[in-house]
């Protein structure tokens, strides 16, 4: 993973209205990456 | 409540009331934001302290001891088209970057709060809300403020923000508030990427990178409008110069993934094919190492800490917006 200490990313989205497809995509990826950071507004 | 921060509140009050379209997103203090973004914003801060905190963590170069520390750079905000994730995050960076700012609207609400509460108790608010409840309520809460609820009724009231939650006020505010100055003049925040915006195909390194060349050209220009102007042969003080590094890493990404070798095998001399093919790869393996290198480099130009930007070596903040009309794009 191309990633530095000094480099935060801060992804926005909006889950549960995104289609069928990409919510399976979306979890998928984010199991991948375990440890992520949630937050829900 | 003090009269400038009335004036000011009135004043945003009166012009939200006029306009028919939505506004652009914008930062909020901390009094205007939900309950829920109050939470929120909780965690960016404590995630960015996280980060600042092991910002020199990159003595790691074995790729099985690599991964687990890039994981937590990552974090995900979840939420309706509307409830505010851009401007949480703007609220974020505004109460960062514009320390000044942001104090002096915290302590307004301090003292505004303070007088609030003491109104509170002459009665002079609590008549306020009832009649405000009255109008405005449904149908329930106004069979409560005919019963004997009538304080519970008031204090939600004072929540519009936190349906069923208990109130992120001002001590939620204070917990989190030296994890802020700790941030304070040692963050840079990047332009954000819009996937609404961009093109289908988009090489997402290459576009965080132009968001770094970006955002230190501009911090540079000052520099050099305050300045004297350097001269193009004249060598940098730091002895390394932070845009050639990050020209020529650009280059490289766009050689790693956007290459045209493949398309031209069958044109092309096969050794030289070869060549080019075994650069490539090359490039990649050592990508990694090179964009920690060149982050750190940029991290450590002398122009960051020009006149009162910033007041030690940055970390960086890049946000995406809209994944879920894209998420193969930035995950």
């Amino acid at each position: 993973m191309v990633d530095s200490p000094r480099l935060i990313t801060i992804v926005l989205g909006d889950f549960k209205n995104a289609s069928e497809i990409a919510q399976i995509d979306i979890v998928g990826r984010l199991a991948r990456v375990a440890g992520i950071t949630f937050a829900r507004i | 409540m003090s009269e400038t921060y009335r004036e000011t509140r009135a004043t945003e009050s009166n012009d939200a009331s006029k306009s028919y379209l939505r506004p652009e997103p914008n930062s909020l203090s901390w009094e205007a934001l939900s309950n829920s973004q109050r939470v929120a914003f909780k965690q960016i801060v404590r995630s960015l302290g996280q980060v600042w905190a092991r910002r020199d963590d990159d003595s790691v170069t074995a790729f099985y001891e690599r991964s687990k520390s890039a994981l937590k750079r990552v974090l995900w905000i979840d939420g309706g088209r509307g409830m505010g994730k851009s401007t949480l995050l703007k609220s974020v960076a505004r109460a960062i970057a514009t320390r000044r700012d942001w104090n002096a609207e915290i302590t307004a609400f301090e003292t505004s709060e303070k007088e609030d509460s003491q109104k509170m108790r002459e009665g002079e608010l609590k008549k306020q809300i009832e009649a405000e409840l009255r109008k405005k309520l449904s149908d329930e809460c106004k069979k409560q403020l005919d019963s004997d609820d009538k304080v519970k009724c008031a204090e939600d009231a004072k929540k519009p923000f936190a349906p069923g939650g208990e109130l992120k006020g001002l001590e939620f505010y204070r917990d989190i508030k030296s994890d802020i100055e700790e941030l304070q003049g040692r963050v840079v925040w990047l332009d954000p990427l819009e996937l609404e915006l961009l093109p289908g195909e988009i090489n997402l390194l290459a576009a965080i990178l132009a968001r770094l060349e970006d955002a230190l050209r501009r911090v540079s220009k000052r520099k050099s409008d305050d300045n004297q102007m350097r001269g193009l042969l004249e060598r940098r003080d730091s002895g390394i110069d932070p845009f050639h590094l990050l020209t020529k890493l650009m280059a490289d990404v766009t050689l790693a993934w956007d290459g045209n070798t493949q398309g031209r095998g069958a044109h092309v001399d096969p050794d030289m094919l070869s060549r080019e093919v075994n650069r490539a790869e090359k490039i990649r393996l050592n990508l990694a190492a090179e964009f920690r290198k060149v982050i750190d480099t940029i991290a450590s130009a002398p122009e960051w800490l020009h006149g009162d930007a910033l007041r030690e070596k940055p970390i960086f903040v890049v946000s995406i917006d809209d994944c879920d009309l894209s998420p193969e794009r930035c995950l």
